[in-house]
């Protein structure tokens, strides 16, 4: 089965509920009878690892409360047509990427791609801090990552998204045909064209994440 | 000279590329200056996937997002208001592509156009309106859930009794044969399906049948009622009489009000007939309104579009509904009347949304709530987190007596003796050098004196802290959030269960 977005409990999180220990698919059903408890108890299981998917799909926190909610909404009025073909955490992911989709569309405005701010909960990060590294490096880190922020959000929302899943995630095309509710050979195309166009956008960048460099696309040869 | 496509360097970078083709390619990249700076920045950029795709969750606001989802579930099933509508474009339907067989063609294939949609109804004569089916058995009675007292009111039931005040009306099962009054306020009620009705201010409805026959709602002199049907039984009848006048439900929002001899009706969404005895009816869409008198012929007459503002207002006075309706059993089961006592004409709002104003009586669901209102002076005043209880029914919470300073109310549970101490415990326990340790680099700056951090803190018998809210703070997120992991890291012992507030200052 495909990759979980697993919950990892956090020190903010309230005492376990009688639900906590309850197996997934007694807690669906549970949803499913209408049982406001169990609605809870998976909004409490799921919502941390839903606000993570999305705010790394796109790569900032604004309106991150709405979609965090839009996808439970969604979530919830179709739990009555889950089947427990995929796993639930599964099931979730697929509809945050749909939501994060829809709202690399509608963005009227392109915001910055990402905030120094939410950079800084990524440097806060545990396994960010075990690693010692120098306050240059780290501004070098954050640079680099607002590069790939800047480039992804250059790509039309349908690449990003299977190029985001493929090379940060690391997912298969069969997996991320079932996110994106596509079939593999058409996400393989797919990635093939947003991968020539995103590490273009990278290559071409100049030093300080903006000029391009002179690199162009015309007179490239395979390697291979 | 040539140079390497970018994505094959990322796939150099990647180690994906066959030996021969690396050490072809790595032989270019050292002699082209271009390609090297290009696999440098590539390869940088693969080197931050890894922290990427493990950022962690940002704290966000969890139970005000928890709160809306409910409501988006409780509110927002309902149809949106097609507001302005344009009209569809006409396509194609090619059903035979033939080209040779233009006339035949001309029969099958052609323009559907779909006219927009007429901006006011033609009346439509209609007959008689078919009675209710004649049933064998009596139908099923219906019972309506008070949901919403806003500023008192009354229920006269069939029987003569006389129901008076918020809570005792929010006990009272709606039946046939009840008539609600209201005075500054609204009162709602759900039913059968999820339907709900708002009765207005200063407002008189009489529920002359209420079964899964018929709904029969009769609206006194003056008054005005917001309706909401859900789904209706088969062959069930749902209408509004106000005077001379019969609203008839073809499965809709309305409202229905009655301004002395005249009567107005606006439709929300779906459609409703204004007919007089059967004879004739005008059709009111979505968006559309109609004003009439007793006296006036309906024929010929037509509804006309609302505008934006009427839209809103409309809107706004949506019925109250519950979030997950079952049925009015289940209903009175697992919900719990939460009484609201604010300054008159103050708003005030459960979980973001706006319930009324003044005295509030409304059912909830089992869990937390925050309720928001504004102070004597109209300020915002700080949200407040309440534990409603499935026990609790019939025991309704009141929160606040009135306040008309700016301070304040607290959602405070315990006694004061038992909040003293356990706010003494976690004065002591509390990690004094990791709180100092949250503002350090403000207080370097000169920045952390006068700041504030206040909490929500509910604590359990058995001393573990329930929950932790941030109700106000000067302080940036990142402060705020150390601050919250040092008090929530706090060990208490048993003792009394409590809620407080509690600031913290710097």
């Amino acid at each position: 089965m495909l990759a979980v977005v697993a919950k990892t409990p956090h020190r903010n999180d309230p005492p376990a509920s009688s639900l906590a220990r309850i197996d997934e698919r007694e807690l669906v059903a549970r949803c499913k009878a209408g049982e406001r408890a169990a609605h809870d108890e998976l909004y409490h299981r799921f919502r941390r690892a839903v606000a993570a998917n999305l705010f790394r799909v796109l790569g900032d926190r604004g309106e991150l409360d709405d979609l965090v909610q839009e996808v439970f909404v969604i979530a919830f009025r179709g739990l009555a047509n889950f089947r427990h073909e995929a796993q639930l955490a599964t099931w979730l992911y697929r509809i945050c990427v749909n939501v994060a989709y829809g709202k690399m569309r509608t963005r009227s405005r392109r915001p910055p791609p990402i905030a120094v701010a939410d950079l800084e909960l990524a440097a806060n990060d545990s396994s960010a801090v075990e690693r010692p590294e120098s306050p240059e490096r780290a501004l070098e880190r954050r640079q680099d990552q607002e590069r790939v922020y800047a480039a992804l959000e250059k790509l039309p929302p349908k690449k990003r998204i299977v190029l985001y899943l493929h090379e940060i995630e690391g997912r298969g095309l069969k997996e991320i045909a079932y996110l994106v509710d596509s079939n593999p050979v058409t996400v393989r195309t797919r990635l093939f064209y947003a991968r020539r166009e995103f590490y273009e956008i990278i290559a071409s960048q100049g030093a300080d994440g903006g000029a391009a460099s002179g690199l162009g696309p015309s007179p490239a040869k395979d390697a291979s | 000279m040539s140079h390497l496509a970018p994505h094959r360097l990322a796939a150099l970078a990647a180690g994906t590329v066959s030996a021969r083709g690396a050490a072809r390619a790595h032989r270019h990249v050292d002699r082209c200056a271009d390609c090297r700076r290009a696999f440098e920045r590539v390869r940088a950029a693969r080197a931050t996937f890894p922290d990427l795709a493990a950022r962690p969750s940002p704290e966000l606001r969890w139970d005000r997002i928890r709160a809306q989802t409910y409501w988006t579930l409780g509110t927002g099933s309902q149809t949106a208001i097609p507001v302005e509508r344009t009209p569809r474009r006409a396509r194609w339907t090619l059903a035979v592509p033939a080209l040779g067989l233009a006339a035949a063609a001309a029969a099958i294939v052609g323009w559907q156009v779909r006219p927009p949609a007429p901006r006011v109804a033609t009346p439509v004569a209609i007959g008689t309106p078919a009675p209710a089916p004649v049933a064998s058995a009596a139908p099923t009675p219906l019972v309506g859930v008070v949901t919403l007292v806003e500023e008192g009111g009354a229920i006269a039931t069939a029987d003569g009794r006389a129901i008076v005040g918020g809570n005792a009306i929010g006990a009272h099962a709606i039946v046939a044969g009840d008539q609600v009054t209201t005075d500054g306020g609204r009162l709602s009620a759900q039913f059968g399906d999820g339907s709900t009705f708002t009765v207005g201010p200063h407002s008189t409805l009489s529920l002359a049948r209420f079964d899964l026959g018929a709904v029969e709602l009769a609206l006194g002199d003056a008054g005005r009622v917001d309706v909401e049907v859900s789904h209706r039984g088969p062959d069930q009848r749902f209408t509004v009489r106000a005077g001379e006048r019969v609203i008839e439900v073809r499965g809709t929002a309305f409202r229905v009000e009655r301004l002395g001899e005249r009567v107005a009706v606006a439709c929300e969404h779906g459609r409703v007939a204004v007919s007089s005895d059967g004879v004739a009816a005008v059709e009111l869409g979505a968006g559309q309104a109609l004003e009439v008198g007793d006296r006036d012929p309906l024929l010929g007459r037509a509804a006309r579009p609302m505008s934006q503002a009427e839209l809103g207002e409309l809107l706004a006075a949506r019925p109250a509904a519950l979030a997950q309706w079952t049925d009015p059993d289940t209903i009175y089961r697992t919900t719990a009347g939460l009484a609201l006592v604010v300054p008159p004409g103050q708003p005030v709002a459960v979980d973001g949304v706006i319930i009324g104003a003044g005295s509030v009586w409304r059912r909830v669901a089992p869990g937390r709530h925050l309720i928001e209102s504004t102070d004597g002076t109209g300020r915002a005043r700080p949200g407040q987190w309440i534990e409603v209880d499935a026990s609790s029914v019939d025991k309704p919470i009141v929160l606040a007596a009135a306040p008309t300073t700016a301070e304040p109310a607290l959602a405070a549970s315990g006694t004061a003796a038992a909040r003293r101490a356990r706010l003494l415990e976690l004065s002591r326990a509390i990690d004094q050098t990791q709180l100092r340790g949250c503002v350090r680099s403000l207080a370097k700056q000169g920045l952390a004196d006068g700041t504030h951090v206040e909490l929500e803190i509910g604590v359990q018998a058995s001393g573990t802290i329930r929950y932790l809210n941030i109700v106000d703070t000067d302080l940036p997120d990142r402060v705020v959030a150390c601050v919250r992991d040092v008090v929530g890291a706090t060990t208490l012992g048993r003792g009394a269960q409590v809620s407080w507030r509690h600031q913290i200052s710097f």
